[in-house]
């Protein structure tokens, strides 16, 4: 191989000197401490509670960019005195009166320049090694990197080669270069910026902010020669997986190539090589004498050619960075306007689909959305993709859910799925795909969330809907509401808008199914009602003549009853002269009217419409919902509707479920759901990653030491004994590559390279005789790569990406094109494919996936509360052990440990202890009790999961006052692990909200004074919680179940959960009473005081504040608070005991 | 193998070299003297291919030097009047990088950058930093140098400025030996009398054209005859003057006391004849010859002289 002669001397001469190995030395030594601190400090769970690999994927990130920052300021250095330096010696002429062509002189001192350099960074790669023991970087991207220093330095170091050609000092000659390198890196991006600017300047001056911004992406060219941008560019895509380049063009109003774009680096590494070959051919003319103008007219020549160079140098950068005048059609995103029924209409050719979003295209937040659409095909056969895409919260990215679907030629296709909520502001697109993934047509909307999460939300099934929409007015009429000033809102509904996915109806409060055969439902829409009831819905099921209509399909699964004969009668509705004309507000007869009905008796159902003599609508509590059955059909007679439709109207209001009670009325004050997130939430439990397979930093240092000493000092002595220098450009890169290697070998062991997964999975049990269990997980996939990727779920779940709080940005891409999106779930026809793109590497993407599972069993709790003594047995009846049970019970928390299959535990016989489910110390002893805390990093992680589920299971149900919590051992868990094929890391609880018969002193224990709120000003309150903080004074009247007197209530510790007697200053007033409650007595007439916060009270003899018809009217003065911000603040969390009336109708 | 025809330059309207011919056979160890800023510098800079020329052409060992660039280096090693060497280099690694530019590397190049600086004396040098060697070595070996390629021709410019008259010497030997090896060597030198005693051939530069050129003592022959003609007369100066006169042949006369100096044209017979007539006259003569040695003085005057032609 012939090497150049002017590079053969030159690194001959360079590594004469022992500062070529010092400089190895202290250079590598740094970059060792910056990598080996970087990863200790993100490593040392002393530290961190959680192992953020992310943040060792920086560590990289600062070490490459120190060494492109070297190289930046290095080689100018080097090269701008190369020739001027030959000069300065008079050692040039010798040199140009060789063979040498001014061409090779050149090379051979841009390349001896840059070879120091090139070497430094080659030196560095085993410390850049150290990366590969955790993953996150891939060779590729390494290679990536070492391509880009090298050409980098080929670019800046021509630069300087060339300025160090045309002027005959080295000095000068540096100033030059840097200038050179300073209009490279700074000019071209400031002329981003100025375009920008330049662009609004004359959209709003010239063209007075009409038409479209000019498009000045042409300013995004020159950056293709800049190598700050490039690494910039190259860092971006590795780390994050961004590609910002389509944000930049935007922010411009334009688009770039795509070519371009797609292939944005090597692009730039080719532009930076050219510009590499001008400049050098700029320096090899400089240099030739014989093209060079000589002495005597020095000073004017002089000028001339700088003159020319400046010239050259300023074409190169206008041709590049003017900023195109002429306007192109601007690519800013217009957002349409959905259409009166909340659809918006998209089209391409002969495909065109109708999307409907929400509700009328009204949603809520914290519920699921839907979409849907109708697909119309006027052309040949078409397989495509419906696709909904939106920013995320957490960067500048968007979340993708498509479905599939294939529509044949003339027809039209129905499609659908749920989204997961997403606030105000938000754009979505809509879009048509074809089979790859690009997008042929697409339109973007605002969702209308105008009405507030606190409006009530019915939708009505019904073949005569028309008939339905009495409850609209009167709810219009009434202005039903939770203290909300909005309106229920009536969404009538289709039969296939009841999707196999509850999703989709997440974001219904009530519906009502009336006049409509459910025999039509499938099985998984039967299932879907049963899951959106169980999590709070209220079902409301009219019947009339032909109840099997309706209540057919629901009888066995959600219902347990009898369906009696029908037979027609003429009621009132149990309406009085006096209650019609104040719900009418005008004096009306009080007459009958005749209505047909069917006798149905519901187990566990109470009554709650009447007419004295036929009951006409009962209530069922079902999971967190409730389910009404009518004995009628909603589907009033005009006159009927007129005159007692608000009495239905009223059944609904009075029976929304607590849960959803609760959902409406604490719009934005629900502090348990923000005091949960301070805590702790799901997203700690999901980033919790396991400490046993990190690097053995003590290890590589001893390595990476090894390799400085030896590539720096030690080879250097050596060869020096033995006068071969010249190989230490062979042994350095020689012993880097075994190095790297080595530790590239080594760090296999810990290198993270395949997705894994983090979940936490809880299943909440079924009552007995079940035969399927749902199952929430929440669960994230990690990559350790920034490279897109797949996980393919094989069965159908309703999966969702998980909403995630922090900032966001509404800001859309304008690229057309598909896969710009950050991560998507695709609905094929066989299975579930969550694709995730341009995400960093180590980024958690969080999913939500509910699902059911067949029964395992379930557990039996049959415990009893007499006068403060718990007894009763927890039986295990799943087909796998349980571990770290616990069982909470009115205040008092049982920890039962592990429950082996089939095994019953006495409860009495357990570890108990009682504390406020508010203090911190009740947290403690239940980590204490399982063996630890979430924050202590010194234990399995796997455990700190269940002590963190646990944890976060009790900040969510800290209202809740009993419930069963236990954990699935590791390998007994098959609902989820077994649908990825990904490691999984991961807990999975069982959970059960249980009921506790009490009875105290004789008296039977009814529940919380709450569950009885009557009357009240709904201004003010909804019976438990005060809006109005303002507000001193209240009255609310509690109604006890018939037949029941009350004689006794507890206030203390146990009712409450402990805030009032636990926390002096209540911290979390929210949930605390602050004030004093009255009642006034009978017998005297008086006012007494009955009870104050913060103080226990257990009152007997309750009876003399009883008014005539069983009902207590409390009067609460409400207490300042030293929490003036709060939003809310709730009302005392009393124990109610009495006694029944001996009819036998005791429940 | 040189041939200078027409060769033109001009810095500005500062004329180098103004039509300059100029022809060297091969083997000539040829001196080019004028004075400072005669051009000769430009010339040698020109045929080296360091300097582009406005006109004329230069055609050296058959290879068109003005436009075969490449080719013409082959031909020629140069060793200009400044120079510098490298720092931290061994003579020998300075030798051999020069070799390695004309493709010759490894144990060849090594003896014979050996034997170049054997025949620079250098040899014993060949470890010693190049920096650290005097400037005369530092001049030869850069002549060791110059000759790596083995060249056709050596241009050195000036080669024996700032040297020692030691130095010189030793210079002197070199450019002889080397001139005895067939080469055709190209020295320039502002002082004559340096070239004079080693150049078969001698050309003189002024104002940008040769002003004289031929073997030394043809030079030296022009130049003589051309000297004035002291005469040195004890008595009868009045008679000596008139005869002098007379002499059609005299074309300047001064006196000082008893020495009178003439412009003679003739040649030695006419010397003698004069001398006869002085002699005959009653003349006594006591000192009569031609001024000679003093290259210096003549060459000053045969450009006095071109001025006044100019």
């Amino acid at each position: 191989m012939k090497i150049n002669p002017v590079y053969g001397k030159e690194v001959k001469l360079r590594v004469r000197s022992l500062k070529f190995a010092m400089t190895i030395l202290f250079f590598n030594l740094g970059l060792v401490a910056i990598a080996l601190l970087g990863f200790e400090m993100i490593f040392n769970i002393n530290m961190n509670y959680r192992i953020d690999y992310s943040a060792a994927i920086m560590v990289y990130f600062v070490i490459i960019c120190i060494e492109a920052a070297m190289v930046a300021f290095l080689v100018p250095v080097f090269t701008a005195g190369s020739i001027a330096g030959e000069r300065e010696k008079q050692t040039l002429e010798i040199l140009l009166t060789t063979v040498l062509k001014p061409g090779q002189i050149v090379m051979g001192k841009l390349m001896s320049s840059i070879s120091m350099v090139v070497l430094l960074v080659f030196s560095s790669l085993p410390v850049v090694s150290i990366i590969f023991t955790i993953g996150g970087i891939n060779m590729a991207d390494l290679l990536q990197f070492v391509v880009f220093i090298i050409v980098m330095s080929l670019f800046i170091g021509s630069m300087g080669v060339c300025a160090s050609a045309m002027v005959k000092k080295a000095i000068p000659a540096t100033v030059i270069s840097f200038v050179m390198v300073g209009v490279v890196c700074g000019v071209t991006a400031i002329a981003v910026f100025i375009s920008n600017e330049c662009a609004n300047i004359y959209y709003y001056t010239v063209q007075n902010s009409s038409g479209n911004v000019p498009d000045v992406t042409l300013a995004i060219y020159p950056l293709l020669i800049n190598p700050a941008f490039t690494i910039f560019h190259m860092v971006s895509g590795q780390f994050m997986g961004e590609n910002m380049l389509s944000y930049m063009a935007s922010a411009l109003n334009g688009e770039l190539l795509p070519f371009v774009q797609d292939y944005w680096f090597l692009c730039s590494i080719a532009a930076q090589l050219v510009f590499t070959a001008l400049f050098l051919k700029l320096a090899a003319l400089f240099l030739d004498p014989l093209r060079r103008k000589e002495k005597a007219r020095k000073s004017s020549n002089k000028n001339n050619k700088k003159k020319k160079a400046a010239a050259m140098a300023l074409v190169f950068f206008v041709l590049a960075v003017a900023p195109a005048s002429t306007q192109t059609a601007s690519a800013s995103i217009k957002i349409k306007e959905l259409d009166n029924e909340g659809k918006i209409k998209i089209s391409k050719d002969d495909i065109s689909a109708s999307v409907r979003l929400g509700y009328k295209g009204k949603a809520k937040y914290n519920r699921s959305i839907r979409a849907d659409a109708v697909i119309e095909n006027k052309g040949s056969d078409f397989t495509g993709k419906f696709r909904v895409e939106y920013a995320r919260t957490d960067a500048n990215g968007y979340i993708a859910i498509q479905k599939e679907f294939a529509v044949a030629a003339g027809e039209s296709k129905k499609v659908q799925f749920a989204l997961p909520d997403i606030e105000e502001d938000r754009n979505i697109r809509v879009a048509i795909c074809d089979k790859d993934d690009d997008i042929i047509c697409s339109e973007y909307v605002k969702l209308n969330y105008k009405d507030n999460i606190d409006t009530l939300y019915i939708g009505t099934l019904s073949d005569s809907q028309d008939r339905l929409k009495y409850i609209a007015s009167g709810l219009a009429a009434d202005k039903i509401s939770f203290g909300a000033s909005d309106e229920g809102i009536i969404f009538e509904l289709q039969g296939d808008d009841i999707t196999e996915d509850d999703k989709m109806i997440d974001v219904l409060d009530v519906i009502i199914i009336d006049n409509f055969d459910t025999a039509k439902f499938s099985k998984g829409q039967i299932n879907a009602i049963k899951k959106w009831v169980s999590k709070g819905g209220t079902l409301f099921l009219g019947s009339g003549a032909d109840a099997g209509k309706v209540l057919g399909a629901f009888s066995g699964t959600l219902l347990k009853g009898t369906i009696g004969s029908a037979k027609s009668i003429r009621t009132n509705f149990g309406v009085t002269r006096e209650k019609l004309t104040s719900l009418l507000g005008e004096n009306l007869p009080n007459k009958r009217v005749p209505l047909d009905i069917t006798q149905i008796s519901i187990k566990g159902s109470k009554p709650v419409l009447t007419d004295g003599r036929n009951n006409l609508a009962s209530v069922k509590d079902y999971g967190k919902g409730n389910i009404i059955t009518a004995e009628f059909s909603l589907a009033l007679s005009t006159g009927t509707s007129r005159l007692y439709g608000p009495v239905v109207v009223d059944v609904i209001r009075d029976n929304i479920s607590e849960q959803r009670r609760q959902d409406l009325g604490l719009s934005s004050g629900n502090s348990l759901q923000s005091y949960s997130q301070v805590y702790m939430g799901e997203s700690d439990l999901l980033n919790l990653n396991s400490t046993d397979s990190l690097p053995n930093l003590k290890l590589y240092a001893v390595i990476l030491l090894a390799y400085v000493f030896l590539a720096g000092p030690v080879s250097y002595i050596i060869l020096k004994k033995k006068d071969k220098r010249n190989l230490l450009w062979f042994i350095v890169p020689a012993l880097s590559v075994v190095f790297s290697v080595t530790i590239y070998l080594i760090g296999t062991s810990t290198r993270i390279q395949k997705p894994f997964i983090n979940y936490s999975s809880t299943i909440e049990l079924p009552e007995k005789g079940n035969s399927s269990h749902n199952v929430n997980t929440a669960f994230t996939i990690t990559n350790s790569s920034s490279k897109a990727y797949e996980a393919v779920l094989p069965e159908n779940s309703d999966i969702v990406p998980s909403n995630l709080n922090g900032y966001y940005s509404s800001y859309y891409s304008s690229n057309d094109e598909a896969d710009e999106y950050d991560y998507g779930i695709e609905y094929g026809a066989n299975n579930i494919t969550l694709r995730m793109n341009n995400l960093s590497a180590f980024e958690s993407v969080p999913f939500k996936m509910g699902n059911k599972s067949s029964s395992t069993g379930t557990v039996d709790v049959n415990v009893q509360k007499t006068d403060d003594k718990i007894s009763g047995f927890v039986t295990n009846k799943m087909s796998c052990g349980l571990e770290d049970c616990i069982f909470y019970c009115k205040g008092t928390m049982y920890y039962i440990g592990s429950i082996p299959s089939g095994k019953s535990v006495d409860i009495s016989k357990q570890k108990s202890f009682e504390e406020s489910k508010f203090s911190y110390s009740f947290e403690s002893q239940l980590s204490a009790a399982m063996g630890g805390s979430y924050y202590d990093n010194s234990i399995d992680v796997s455990l700190r999961r269940k002590i963190g589920m646990l944890q976060v299971f009790i900040t969510n149900n800290k209202l809740s006052d009993t419930w069963f919590y236990g954990f699935v051992p590791e390998g007994e868990e098959t609902s989820f692990t077994g649908k990825f094929s990904y490691d999984k890391y991961g807990a999975t609880g069982v959970y059960k909200q249980v009921q506790v018969p009490e009875t105290l002193n004789g008296y039977n224990v009814i529940g919380r004074l709450e569950q009885y709120a009557d009357k009240y000003d709904e201004n003010d309150t909804n019976g438990f919680y005060i809006y109005d903080t303002t507000r001193k004074e209240l009255e609310v009247t509690y109604k006890f179940p018939e037949n029941f007197t009350l004689k006794r209530i507890i206030y203390n510790k146990e009712t409450t959960g402990g805030c009032e007697f636990e926390l002096n200053q209540y911290q979390y007033v929210e949930t605390a009473f602050l004030g004093v409650a009255k009642v006034k007595d009978k017998t005297t007439g008086q006012y007494v005081e009955l009870l104050q916060s913060g103080q226990k009270a257990d009152i007997d003899g309750m009876e003399k504040y009883l008014d005539d018809d069983g009902s207590l009217t409390i009067y609460y003065e409400i207490g300042d608070t030293q929490y003036q911000e709060a939003d809310s603040y709730i009302l005392p969390r009393v124990k109610l005991a009495g006694t029944y009336k001996n009819t036998g109708k005791r429940r | 193998m040189v041939k200078i025809e027409n060769l033109y330059k001009h810095y500005g309207k500062f004329v180098a070299l103004d039509h300059l011919n100029l022809s060297i056979e091969k083997g000539e160890l040829f001196g080019f003297v004028g004075p400072n800023g005669a051009g000769k510098t430009t010339t040698m800079r020109i045929i080296s291919g360091l300097l582009r020329a406005d006109g004329g052409s230069v055609h050296i060992a058959g290879v068109d030097a003005l436009k075969d660039n490449q080719n013409l280096k082959r031909k020629i090693g140069y060793m200009p009047d400044f120079f510098g060497v490298y720092d931290n280099l061994k003579a020998i690694e300075y030798m051999e990088f020069y070799a390695s530019v004309y493709g010759i590397t490894g144990e060849k190049a090594k003896s014979m950058c050996l034997e170049l600086m054997d025949l620079v004396n250098l040899s014993d040098k060949a470890d010693f930093y190049v920096d650290g060697l005097s400037r005369g070595m530092k001049q030869r070996l850069c002549l060791a140098r110059s000759l790596v390629h083995n060249p056709e021709l050596l241009i050195l410019d000036e080669p024996a400025s700032g040297l020692d008259p030691r130095a010189r010497f030793e210079m002197k030997g070199i450019l002889k030996n080397l001139h005895d090896m067939g080469k055709t060597i190209i020295i320039s030198s502002h002082i004559l009398s340096e070239l004079a005693e080693m150049c078969t051939t001698i050309g003189i530069i002024d104002k940008g054209s040769m002003v004289s050129k031929g073997t030394v003592e043809e030079i030296m022959q022009k130049l003589s005859t051309s000297n004035p003609l002291k005469i040195h007369v004890v008595n009868n100066i009045e008679t000596a003057v008139r005869i002098i006169k007379e002499n059609p042949q005299v074309a300047n006369l001064s006196i000082d006391g008893q020495d009178i100096t003439i412009s003679f044209d003739g040649g030695e017979e006419e010397e003698a004849e004069l001398l006869k007539m002085l002699v005959n006259n009653d003349v006594q003569v006591s000192s009569y010859m031609r001024q000679t040695g003093n290259l210096e003085e003549v060459f000053m005057m045969v450009t006095a002289k071109k001025e006044v032609l100019d």
